[in-house]
């Protein structure tokens, strides 16, 4: 899931599905439109540079300042022109690192391949300051000053979009021009002038998961991180990564714990752990006998499982990997 | 369900706040952010006044917060991260060593029902008083608390031990980052203290147990417990917030139904205070 906050300026701030990008008021209406049309199409970097390029005729010097953050294979892809600015957060290594990134003092762009980002602004202000962007959006063109998209679940799990949906194949966009002098490029041959920032991952892209969990009480909630179910639920103690959606369920008899069951994915499994219940909890699974879950311990589950947590209530496992 | 415009935050807090120097310092290197939602401390550390700056500048990161009717984890997340960046910017710069503790709460809301976001890197410390109970929510990030947790220190020798100062993590000073989070569904009359290492030093946990159990005003309480370490001997810069919880949406915890209906369990209300089924497991009903 991702959230998109701005702050209202006076640049476009483009927001797809699949990225956003902030572009100066010089653009013309057409311009503008090109670069949405091919945000929407979910072309990928390599078709907003295109699309860019191609709108200010080729020549380097005449293509404005932008900065781009968009899902392109399985990384955020970030390219920043001018004075523009991006502020990125990261995991790396099991820190969360900061870094900024401007198109200041370059010729063409600077580019940035981030695999599990926590979040990414992009703004024209130079000072990042404590400031907020503050008003929501999902999709659409703006007048900003400021763009934040923050990142929640885990995106490196072959999440490859803003939103998981089905995104289009990229196209190839070779282009042919010959008629330009020295001082013009295609899009291809900038291309070309930056440093190659990632390998390029051809493969197939393990489709998006759909993995989620249905409870009784009519809620259901996708599996893209920890989820803790209980009767008052809270976290203790955890990393900022791992930090779980809350789901509280109704339980007049006081049969359910606060905290009950813990649900975490575990790269292709789902595992869940009674969390020391008074009431314990209850795994039903077609053809087998239920059983009580291990007080504490850890039980991969399986699609169409069912974990029975007391007072009626019981959660099932849908789509799982 | 309540108009957009004029949404209630899921916990209404009352506040106080104070800090000094200390008796033995020159210079005040805490820092602290105290106005809803958000209420932090930052102990910094670092010669020639760096620690001043790390620790202003990590809370710095939390204005942005104010105001707000609640704060979203992933936020604090990346203001975390943005002072981890600024703090080892100025180290770079400067040469210098720096860096800054932080720990705190901040209001935020989960399906409607108001939480306790807490913080913590470092060795500043973050407490709940609940039910008359003081408990300490952070973990320090110290060679003692690992120590501790190892069983390799008794927790009696811990104000004795020579590495009692060391920190395991901070924003800065070339340590990991790495905060911990905590969410705590909150309760009407939770009363919780952030201060940074000069108070818990000076003053042991029962005395700042009765002092904020006495105390009602939350500003009387946060100064009755800075006076009373500065007179123990104030070693330390000192800093100290006391928050209370006045209303809290989606509470439906014994005590914000009314003190007649609460059960026998009171005396353990802060524990899982779940019922015990009997007389048959569900397992056996199935047969």
């Amino acid at each position: 899931m991702t959230e998109v906050r701005y702050q209202p300026g006076g640049w476009f701030g483009l927001v797809s599905n699949s990225g956003l990008v902030l572009l100066p008021d010089q653009l013309s209406e057409d311009q503008l439109l090109a670069v949405w049309t091919t945000l929407e199409e979910g072309s990928g970097l390599a078709g907003i540079l295109d699309a860019l390029t191609t709108a200010f005729g080729l020549r380097l010097s005449s293509v404005p300042s932008f900065a781009i953050a968009i899902f392109d294979d399985r990384d955020l892809r970030i390219a920043v022109r001018g004075e523009v600015f991006v502020d990125i957060v990261e995991r790396i290594d099991g820190q969360d690192v900061a870094s900024e990134l401007s198109g200041e003092a370059v010729t063409t762009w600077t580019e940035k391949a981030v695999r599990s980002p926590v979040s990414v602004s992009v703004r024209i202000e130079p000072e990042p300051g404590p400031l907020s962007p503050t008003l929501p959006i999902s999709q659409g063109v703006v007048l900003a000053s400021w763009m934040t998209a923050t990142f929640y679940g885990a995106l490196d799990d072959g999440h490859n979009d803003w939103d998981d949906e089905e995104r289009t194949d990229e196209p190839e966009h070779d282009r042919t021009e010959d008629d330009y002098d020295g001082a013009t490029m295609t899009a291809a041959q900038l291309r070309a002038m930056q440093q190659p920032v990632a390998d390029s991952r051809a493969d197939a892209l393990p489709p998006a998961s759909t993995a989620r969990i249905d409870v009784s009480t009519g809620e259901s909630f996708r599996l893209d991180g920890p989820i803790i179910i209980g009767r008052r639920p809270q976290a203790l103690r955890v990393a900022p990564d791992e930090i779980p959606k809350l789901v509280s369920v109704p339980s007049p008899e006081q049969d359910i714990s606060r905290s009950h069951l813990e649900i975490r994915v575990e790269g292709e499994e789902v595992v869940v752990r009674d969390l020391d219940t008074v009431n314990g909890s209850v795994l039903r699974r077609q053809g087998s006998a239920p059983s009580q879950l291990e007080s504490g311990g850890s039980t991969r589950v399986l699609s169409n499982d069912v974990i029975d947590i007391g007072d009626g209530v019981s959660v099932t496992f849908v789509d799982l990997p | 369900m309540a108009s957009a415009l004029h949404q209630t935050a899921p916990i209404e807090v009352r506040w106080g706040a104070a800090t000094d120097t200390g008796r033995t310092r020159a210079i005040n290197e805490d820092a602290f952010l105290a106005d809803a939602p958000v209420f932090v401390v930052a102990d910094g550390m670092g010669g020639h006044e760096a620690g001043e700056v790390a620790s202003a500048i990590a809370v710095s990161w939390f204005e942005a917060f104010v105001g707000l009717r609640s704060v979203d984890p992933a936020q604090v997340r990346v203001a975390l991260a943005e002072a981890q960046r600024e703090i080892s910017q100025l180290v770079a710069t400067t040469e210098r060593s720096a860096g800054t503790t932080l720990t705190g709460v901040m209001v935020t809301e989960i399906e409607s029902r108001g939480y306790w976001l807490v913080v913590n890197v470092g060795d500043s410390r973050t407490y709940r008083l609940a039910h008359g109970a003081l408990t300490q929510i952070s973990v320090d990030h110290s060679v003692i608390q690992e120590l501790l947790e190892a069983g390799e220190l008794d927790a009696r020798l811990a104000s004795q031990h020579p590495q009692r100062n060391v920190i395991t993590r901070a924003l800065g000073a070339g340590d990991p980052a790495d905060p911990d989070f905590w969410l705590l569904p909150a309760e009407l009359g939770d009363r919780i203290l952030v201060c940074s290492d000069g108070l818990t030093n000076e003053l042991g946990d029962d005395r700042i147990r009765s002092i904020l159990t006495d105390e009602p005003d939350p500003n009387a309480a946060a100064v009755r417990l800075l006076r009373e370490s500065l007179l123990h001997g104030g070693r330390d810069n000192l800093t100290v917030l006391v928050i209370d919880a006045v209303s809290v949406s989606g509470d439906d915890s014994d005590f914000a139904r009314g003190f007649d209906t609460v059960p026998v369990t009171f005396a353990r209300m802060d524990a899982d205070d779940t019922i015990p089924r009997t007389p048959r497991s569900r397992t056996e009903q199935e047969h």
